[in-house]
């Protein structure tokens, strides 16, 4: 598909009526023209797939003869304050001597391929969230509410987002300490969309997101652990379902607590298994409020993460990653902030997420304690992985401002292969059975 | 009668669970919401508590040694708990948050 003719669906969204005010909407419903000044450019189709292109799994940076136009650091951070979130500016207070924002031109580089658009503009007119909000009729495939009427809908569409149909990628989680000490974990995932699981049964699993598969892999001590994860659409109706393979026990058994605040796997009390993917699993402990779309300067076009020949020494600093490797740009950005609902439990009492308009895509998150002190500030790193007209993240980082440690999750400049999508593959790979099988440590 | 024994046997399975994650040292996110009551949330609220308390014993997979975490998973209990009509949870509300406070003065920079 051409500039044109993706430019064209978007206006074609906008005719139909389903518009915000005057302004004209992509087919994800971002705002399609410049802001103001001109430092948010227009949407013109984004970085998409060339098909003669040389490669069909690899991405190379489009950008790579980009400048920094200017960053922002402890000196002059004040004169930004109004496009950065409580959470830069506390890592900017924090790191006054090493860290600072390397701010770039601004590329609207999301792009998608055209089944998901038109899905999306159906999905406009039929969706809605069930009575309770805990689940969506309705809708197909991804996107359900590109206008969202509130902070529900929005974060549904971060969880409902195209991640290529199925994706299969070995990472590295790095944990940090305050001292800058750091340890690497090497995990393997696989997570498929129904659209590509072969024998999907649409009313057996329709309440079925996605299926996951998490193995540890490295060091050896923790290697042979598999997490296997059925996301589920609706939780309170049927909650997320999660088996843990022991290698030590050689046994599989339920992992109920593989959700919300249960914690992440052998990440150190670093994070909370909703933290993976910056928020995921359900957002039914949670109020959610819709706080406007605003322009913000977030990770955007991080290809430099995705550098096979960086590794972990040249990234991981005391306190934050090394700035060199990462790359802003002033994006719009909805914001939508959670508060725990009376009744709920869960050890962030208010959470604030801040979404690229363009992929519906969390970019920045702030996790707040039960005194209302900001505890931990995430940023999604994101990339065009182009080959598969597929957004997503580079890495992931997580800043405890309690301990002054960090964790890096996604990382996959140090894997051997990238990040492999759009593959079928069968309901039978995704079973406690075929987990033990594959638990060989 | 009848009826008494199995909803004491019930709780008493539960209460043992409290302690029984496999990746954990206690009950995060094991029990179904309607399962969990007033006497239940505050055990798993006590087994937070205790563990927050323990000399840091840093097992190599241990996922919550966070000395804030293990405090806000506690707090977290015993607000439930208290929610769920519990007697007797100020206490222990008033002592996590000295405890928090605490850390968050030795956190600040």
């Amino acid at each position: 598909m051409n500039r044109t003719q993706r430019l064209s669906a978007g206006l074609l969204f906008s005719a139909l009526g389903a518009t915000a005010g005057a302004e004209q909407l992509t087919p994800l419903g971002a705002l399609q023209g410049a802001n103001n000044d001109g430092s948010i450019p227009a949407w013109e189709g984004g970085y998409q797939h060339q098909p003669s292109g040389a490669s069909m799994q690899t991405s190379t940076d489009p950008f790579a003869s980009d400048t920094i136009e200017f960053y922002i650091d402890k000196n002059n951070y004040e004169n930004y304050r109004a496009f950065l979130t409580p959470g830069q500016i506390e890592m900017l207070r924090r790191n006054p001597e090493s860290y600072r924002l390397n701010i770039y031109k601004t590329r609207r580089s999301a792009a998608l391929p055209q089944p998901i658009y038109d899905m999306a503009q159906k999905n406009a007119r039929s969706a809605r969230l069930s009575e309770d909000g805990n689940g969506i009729t309705g809708f197909q495939g991804y996107y359900p509410f590109i206008q969202p009427a509130n902070g529900l809908q929005a974060i549904w569409n971060h969880f409902m987002r195209y991640r290529g149909g199925s994706l299969l990628r070995k990472q590295t989680q790095i944990i940090t300490q305050a001292s800058g000490d750091f340890a690497a974990v090497g995990i393997e995932e696989e997570a498929v969309w129904p659209e590509n699981l072969n024998d999907y049964d649409p009313v057996e699993d329709q309440n079925i997101i996605f299926m996951a598969k998490q193995k540890v892999t490295a060091p050896t001590r923790l290697a042979g652990t598999i997490l296997l994860v059925h996301d589920t659409l609706n939780q309170v109706k049927q909650p997320r379902m999660a088996w843990l393979y022991n290698a030590g026990q050689r046994r599989v058994r339920r992992a109920p607590q593989v959700a919300y605040d249960g914690p992440g796997t052998a990440a150190d009390g670093l994070r909370t298994a909703d933290n993976v993917d910056m928020y995921s699993g359900s957002p039914n402990r949670y109020e959610w409020k819709l706080e406007g779309r605003h322009e913000m300067y977030i990770p955007y076009n991080n290809f430099k993460l995705t550098e096979q020949q960086l590794n972990a020494e040249q990234l991981i600093q005391t306190g934050h990653l090394n700035p060199a490797y990462l790359r802003y740009e002033k994006h719009r950005v909805w914001k939508v902030v959670g508060t725990l609902k009376a009744g709920q439990r869960h050890i962030y009492q208010q959470r604030v997420f801040y979404l690229d308009e363009d992929t519906w895509q969390i970019a920045l998150a702030e996790h707040y304690d039960s005194h209302g002190s900001l505890w931990r500030f995430s940023e999604g790193f994101a990339v065009q992985y182009d080959y598969a007209d597929t957004p997503w993240y580079a890495a992931e980082a997580i800043y405890d401002f309690n301990s002054s440690r960090y964790l890096v999750y996604g990382l996959i400049c140090d894997a051997d292969a990238p990040i492999k999508f759009g593959f079928k593959s069968n309901k039978s790979e995704f079973t406690p059975a075929a987990l033990r099988i594959s638990g060989v440590r | 009668m009848k009826r008494f024994f199995l909803s004491a046997s019930l709780t008493f399975c539960l209460l043992a669970n409290v302690q029984a994650s496999p990746t954990t040292p206690c009950v995060v996110n094991e029990l179904e919401h309607e399962m969990i009551n007033a006497e239940l949330a505050m055990s798993i609220g006590q087994c937070h508590l205790a563990n927050a308390q323990k000399p840091s014993a840093k097992e190599p997979d241990a996922t919550v040694q966070d000395p804030l975490a293990t405090l806000e998973y506690a707090r977290s209990w015993f607000a439930l708990a208290q929610r769920l009509g519990a007697n007797d949870i100020s206490q222990y509300l008033s002592r996590i948050d000295t405890m928090l406070s605490a850390i968050a003065q030795g956190g600040e920079q």
